[in-house]
């Protein structure tokens, strides 16, 4: 009986939401538009220089980085959110729990392998990237972890509309809120849905194999970890630093998220201490301080006839981080398609939604702080940039670094 | 990969073999670690009650339950979801609202509706890599002949069945490493008396559990965060259902001081046989689940008083037995009121008792 009684209170909490919303009865039709039409669900904000989500082209999410979540199974971890939590932490209202939504947030932790090195390189180590997805990424992930097509638009979540509306009702902006509201009044006349496209370029699913690799290449190219770091011995032995990823909660942008999620992990990685007896390496639990390392001292002096070595634990020294910024291109469809006027939108970090118009029209660069851009790649074949762009782009990138590189390596 | 890997014959650096003999020589039940510096992942960014954590001391008792944190709608991409912290056990949980079979994706084969449920860890990290190295089943890999204790490739992958294992020594290790399929399965039993669906044949609810981090308990917090992420949801429920556990861990007795006087004596022979008696200890850690000579595991639902899940691996004596399920009851109770705590208020707790 208390169990109906709590579902009764919990009920009467959000009842509370949805009454001070005066378009909450409308929500769901803004969600279906968004859900069937996104192309011209975004085009309504786009056409009035704003985002659906109120910020600016320009404009990226909040980024929250938490390192050393996990402590016990792994040697080093992070969870980087994009949006959410810090935006709407300035609201001091009851219901904070729901302003998280519309936030990516992914995981990763270092795990720590033994293994032998190459006989090209006997002193350096390895960094492995694993980057996984589940059913807790998104509605259209099933249970391997592979996204499919968006094209089954039966998975349109209707459950959350009173937080959305929830949502656009503390957006301070008022040319946003105003589109919102004509846009509601709008679609109940019917008057948008004259014009639809003719053909739908379906959205493309995130490739979380090919994110993996990328991270791969990035994070060995890019010198943030020296490889003859992770050397124990040489030609003997050296670690292999596992990075596993996995994104919680897909909204968008997992391209920059997990490479900062990966990044932040290596830097909260801590090697522990370890003894090395006759090439095998074997870790010691310091984690009562001096008194067990000092008995463990003692004790390994007593066997003297096995010859044990011990090396100290350890953070790494780390390089210049890379820094990802990943842009959106979106084909502005108020002018024809003509190859002189070149006016595509520009979106940094962007939501799920506006990937998924830009259909795989993707800029990413990596930058790091001492102002070299370690990668640009810019993927899609419906999109043309000029050099104009590709420079603001890069600017971007470096503007990015230096923001976000306290971050990576402090905490 | 393999191209670019510089490594080969990768195996897990196993903790120094003095150390681990220390450690599981003494077990003292009154004094278990605890874990209060452990940091959560605060999702909301609200603050975890920290002020109650710091003022409990750094070691908990047989009967307390370890700080948990508890918190709902973490996921915007799901009708419902939670995110539990139990120790260092983290899970979230994400259901996948009442909605029609065919959209389903996560019962791709069998067509029939009604509730779903999957358990998964996460990839390396959800088990610890060192504790699955030392009760690996390959004994020609073991730690003495080649030194570096190495997993079977399997266990290295992402899918991480730990039936392949062997339980190497510990009479408990099945309750410790829960392998997936046999965790959804009983996830789905714990739950399935709890869940009203109206059409199961043409309506699913699918329930996914993703472990972060482990560290015993595992079912008993896959279960909490289920029944906080259905109503989250809003799905019709009788009652929610909780779960909880107890070990019953044999410990030496004999007081230190007059047994130095008896082995003095010579008359150590007479004290051997009952040198050592058993304990019931709620909540327990996955190390202490592998010194346990019996690990018991209920899931019921609060209001109804009925059990919907027992589970009980290794040997206990009917007394200790009894004893155990008194324990594991009163975890599910207390851990009810944290449930109905969080769900009115929003908020998480930390527990002692």
């Amino acid at each position: 009986m208390a169990a109906s009684s709590t579902a009764h209170l919990y009920s009467q909490g959000e009842g509370e939401f949805s009454c001070s919303n005066t378009t909450s009865g409308q929500e769901w039709i803004l969600d279906a538009y968004r859900a069937l039409e996104p192309r011209n669900y975004l085009h309504e904000f786009t056409s009035q220089n704003v985002r659906p989500d109120g910020r600016p082209y320009s404009a990226s999410r909040p980024i929250t980085i938490l390192q050393s979540i996990f402590t016990r199974n792994s040697y080093g971890s992070a969870m980087v959110t994009l949006g959410g939590a810090s935006s709407s932490s300035s609201n001091t209202s009851s219901g904070s729990t729901i302003r998280t939504m519309e936030a990516t947030r992914v995981i990763a932790a270092c795990t720590i392998l033994v293994g032998q090195p190459n006989p090209a390189t006997p002193t350096e180590g390895d960094i492995d990237v694993t980057l996984t997805a589940s059913p807790l990424s998104g509605p259209r992930f099933d249970i391997m972890g592979r996204e499919t097509a968006g094209d089954s638009s039966t998975s349109i979540s209707l459950g959350n509309y009173h937080l959305a509306g929830q949502q656009q009702q503390q957006q301070q902006q008022p040319p946003y809120s105003q589109i919102s509201e004509n846009l509601c009044s709008d679609i109940l006349k019917n008057s948008h849905l004259q014009q639809p496209y003719q053909q739908q370029p379906s959205s493309s699913p995130t490739d979380v194999k090919e994110i993996e690799s990328w991270i791969r290449r990035t994070l060995r190219s890019s010198r943030f970890i020296n490889p003859t770091e992770l050397g124990i011995e040489p030609g003997v032995s050296a670690w292999r630093i596992r990075v596993s990823i996995h994104i919680v909660n897909h909204e968008g942008n997992v391209w920059d998220a997990s490479l900062l999620a990966a990044c932040a992990a290596l830097s909260d990685l801590r090697i522990p201490m370890v003894e090395i007896e006759r090439g095998v390496v074997r870790i010691v639990k310091n984690e009562d301080g001096e008194g067990t390392s000092s008995n463990d001292l003692q004790h390994s002096g007593k066997k003297k006839k096995k010859k044990v070595q011990r090396r100290e634990g350890r953070s790494l020294t780390l390089g210049p981080p890379p820094v990802p910024l990943t842009i959106a291109i979106l084909p502005n469809s108020n002018t024809d398609d003509s190859p002189s006027n070149n006016t595509r939108i520009l979106l940094v970090d962007p939501t799920h939604l506006e990937e998924d118009v830009a259909s795989g029209n993707i800029v990413t660069v990596v930058c790091n702080t001492k102002e070299e851009i370690v990668e640009f790649h810019k993927k899609g074949s419906g999109s043309r940039l000029s050099m104009e762009q590709v420079a603001a782009v890069g600017c971007m990138g470096f503007g990015r670094a230096r923001e976000l590189e306290k971050f990576i390596i402090g905490g | 990969m393999s191209a670019t890997a510089t490594l080969t014959n990768c195996y897990v650096p196993l903790p120094a073999i003095s150390h681990s003999l220390e450690s599981t020589a003494a077990f003292d039940p009154f004094s278990r670690p605890s874990d209060h510096h452990n940091t959560t992942i605060a999702l909301v960014g609200q603050q975890p009650s920290t002020a109650d954590a710091a003022s409990n001391e750094q070691r908990r008792g047989p009967r307390t339950l370890r700080q948990i944190h508890l918190e709902h709608s973490a996921l915007s991409q799901s009708n419902g979801s939670s995110l539990v912290e139990w120790g260092h056990t983290k899970l979230m949980v994400s259901v996948r609202g009442p909605r029609p079979v065919n959209c389903s994706s996560m019962n791709a084969a069998n067509n029939g509706g009604g509730l779903v449920c999957e358990v998964r860890y996460m990839p390396h990290v959800g088990i610890r890599m060192e504790t699955l190295a030392q009760h690996s089943l390959s004994q020609d890999f073991s730690s003495k002949t080649s030194g570096g204790a190495r997993i079977p490739r399997d266990a290295l992958g992402t899918a991480q069945d730990t039936s392949l294992l062997s339980s190497g020594g510990s009479l408990c290790a099945p309750a410790a490493f829960l392998d997936e399929t046999y965790l959804s399965h009983r996830l789905y039993e714990a739950l399935s008396p709890a869940v009203i669906l109206k059409d199961s044949s043409k309506m699913c609810v699918e329930v996914f559990v993703e472990v972060l981090q482990s560290d015993g308990g595992v079912f008993n917090a896959a279960v909490l965060g289920a029944s906080l992420a259905l109503v989250d949801a809003g799905v019709a429920m009788r009652d929610v259902v909780c779960a909880g556990s107890a070990a019953v861990m044999k410990v030496e007795t004999t007081l230190t001081t007059t047994d130095a006087t008896q082995v003095g004596k010579g008359v150590t022979a007479k004290q051997t046989d009952s040198s050592h008696h058993h304990v019931v200890i709620a909540d327990p850690t996955e190390e202490e689940i592998l010194q346990a000579s019996g690990v018991l595991t209920i899931a019921l639902m609060p209001n109804w008083k009925e059990v919907t899940v027992w589970d009980q691996f290794g040997k206990m004596s009917m007394d200790s037995s009894s004893e155990a399920i008194e324990l594991a009851r009163d975890g599910c109770v207390t851990m009810h009121k944290f449930l109905k705590n969080c769900l009115l208020n929003g908020a998480g707790g930390s527990s002692a008792r």
